[in-house]
């Protein structure tokens, strides 16, 4: 398999969470791109916050059924086997547990596990949506992200400044560049994508990490 | 068995200015296109909107927003409508965002007689703030009212001070009660010219009407706006004819005994 880079790659180490049969809330954007990098024999329940278990591949525009769509408004399918709910029993799942991971975009993410994705005052409000509830009720929320913003800014801090979605709620942050895992103690570098040592990380980092002394290679 | 099925045009006639209504759409898609149509064609305004988005400018509820009908917004995401974003940073729309989870079980509570419930959503943020908490074997909640509100006309903002929209302004005016005290002695002294007593009434009454409408009245382009235009200029002639400098002095005195 040729080498993955930027947010393919992102992408494909989030989806090397997953466990078959897993059921899974994927974010808008680069988190649903995780579908497309599953290991072999993985299969995933995909959940839409719009109350569909089992969401499967977006159809084509002309086959697209106007009533079905997903949590972005876009087209979408179920797949055999999969059913609708009512919106309050599709946050029941969310909130009371029954997901087991959520990949999730962000603004800001810091080492202590805060994220905050919705909003910055005076410029952008969309809103959180289902996030804060996906925060709340599971278990391993994933942040898929850029490291750095464009500007070159550090996305990873040591403390959130915008107004946070979840506190505390944190357990992995992926990066093109490496990939963090939220311990009680803080950050550890688990794994570094080709071509970046841990020196790099450091200089585009402004949160504080652990360096353990085996370090993966992320792929 | 009576059918509940009724047509469009019946449909509309429970439909009135100041209701809470709530929107099924999703982005503007699954809408009751049609209806909001008819609530456009209608005039129907100042609308307290419950939606789980703020559509899109050219879709569902967003319709609404874009043309001005809908002063109040519960909802948990206004992403897709630019529209509603700037007239919420202009503060012509007033935005509640509340998680998904708890939008949709704030619903839940009140349509089953419940007063609210007990979320862990959005501990440790601004959600937080001025919400009850609880602590529950060991884990955090806080409290969620439903989501319930009476379709009460909303009513005018002068006339009635109990609505919340005036509240903000009266505290504004709080600092100011030397100075209409003042104003008001002045008024009872000096002989008002009609050019000076037009001047101040219009700008109490600027003064005194909600920022929404405000903006409203002055940018609605509809029917319905223009009516409302014509009413007022109606009302200002009767007040011209019926002795101008007293009714000002009456309202101004009156104002001050309310502060």
């Amino acid at each position: 398999m040729a080498e993955l880079k930027g947010r393919a790659l992102i992408a494909a180490r989030c989806a090397r969470f997953f466990k078959d049969g897993d059921f899974v809330n994927l974010g808008i954007g680069l988190p649903t791109q995780c579908v497309n990098y599953l290991p072999e024999g993985v299969e995933l329940w995909l959940e839409a916050e719009i109350g569909i278990v089992g969401s499967g591949v977006a159809p084509d525009w002309k086959d697209a059924d106007p009533d079905l769509i997903d949590a972005g408004g876009q087209p979408t399918s179920v797949i055999k086997g999969g059913s609708v709910c009512d919106h309050t029993t599709s946050f029941t799942y969310i909130r009371g547990g029954h997901i087991d991971a959520a990949v999730l975009g962000t603004l800001e993410v810091d080492q202590e596990g805060n994220i905050a994705n919705w909003m910055i005052p005076g410029v952008l409000a969309p809103g959180m949506g289902g996030a804060m509830d996906l925060c709340a009720g599971v278990k391993k929320i994933v942040v898929a992200t850029d490291h750095c913003e464009k500007s070159g800014k550090s996305k990873i801090l040591k403390k959130c400044t915008l107004p946070l979605t979840g506190a505390k709620c944190v357990t992995d942050i992926v990066t093109e560049r490496c990939y963090f895992e939220v311990t009680p103690e803080g950050l550890v570098l688990r794994e570094l994508a080709p071509g970046y040592t841990v020196e790099d990380i450091r200089a585009c980092t402004e949160a504080d990490f652990i360096v353990p002394d085996e370090i993966g290679v992320m792929q | 068995l009576k059918s509940k099925v009724v047509t469009k045009e019946e449909a509309l006639t429970k439909f009135h200015d100041g209701q809470t209504i709530m929107f099924g759409d999703w982005h503007g898609e699954l809408s009751a296109e049609e209806i909001i149509t008819g609530m456009l064609e209608k005039g129907v305004k100042d609308i307290h909107a419950i939606a789980v988005s703020g559509g899109m400018p050219d879709q569902g509820v967003g319709r609404l927003i874009n043309e001005r009908r809908v002063v109040s917004l519960a909802t948990t995401h206004i992403g897709l409508n630019p529209v509603a974003k700037d007239q919420m940073f202009a503060g012509e729309l007033d935005v509640e965002f509340i998680p998904q989870g708890t939008f949709a079980e704030r619903i839940r509570c009140g349509g089953s007689g419940l007063g609210g419930c007990l979320t862990p959503t959005g501990i440790g943020t601004d959600v937080e703030k001025g919400k009850q908490k609880l602590t529950i074997n060991g884990k955090e909640y806080m409290q969620m009212s439903h989501l319930l509100r009476h379709g009460k006309p909303t009513p005018s903002a002068i006339s009635n001070s109990d609505c919340p929209a005036v509240r903000p302004t009266v505290i504004w005016l709080m600092p100011l009660i030397p100075l209409l005290l003042k104003l008001r002695n002045w008024l009872k002294s000096v002989n008002l010219d009609r050019m000076k007593s037009t001047l101040l009434l219009r700008s109490l009454i600027w003064f005194m009407s909600e920022p929404a409408k405000r903006n409203h009245s002055a940018q609605c382009g509809s029917v319905q706006g223009q009516r409302q235009k014509q009413r007022q200029k109606q009302k200002q002639k009767e007040v011209k004819s019926n002795g101008r400098i007293e009714r000002t002095r009456t309202y101004c005195s009156s104002l001050c005994q309310v502060l």
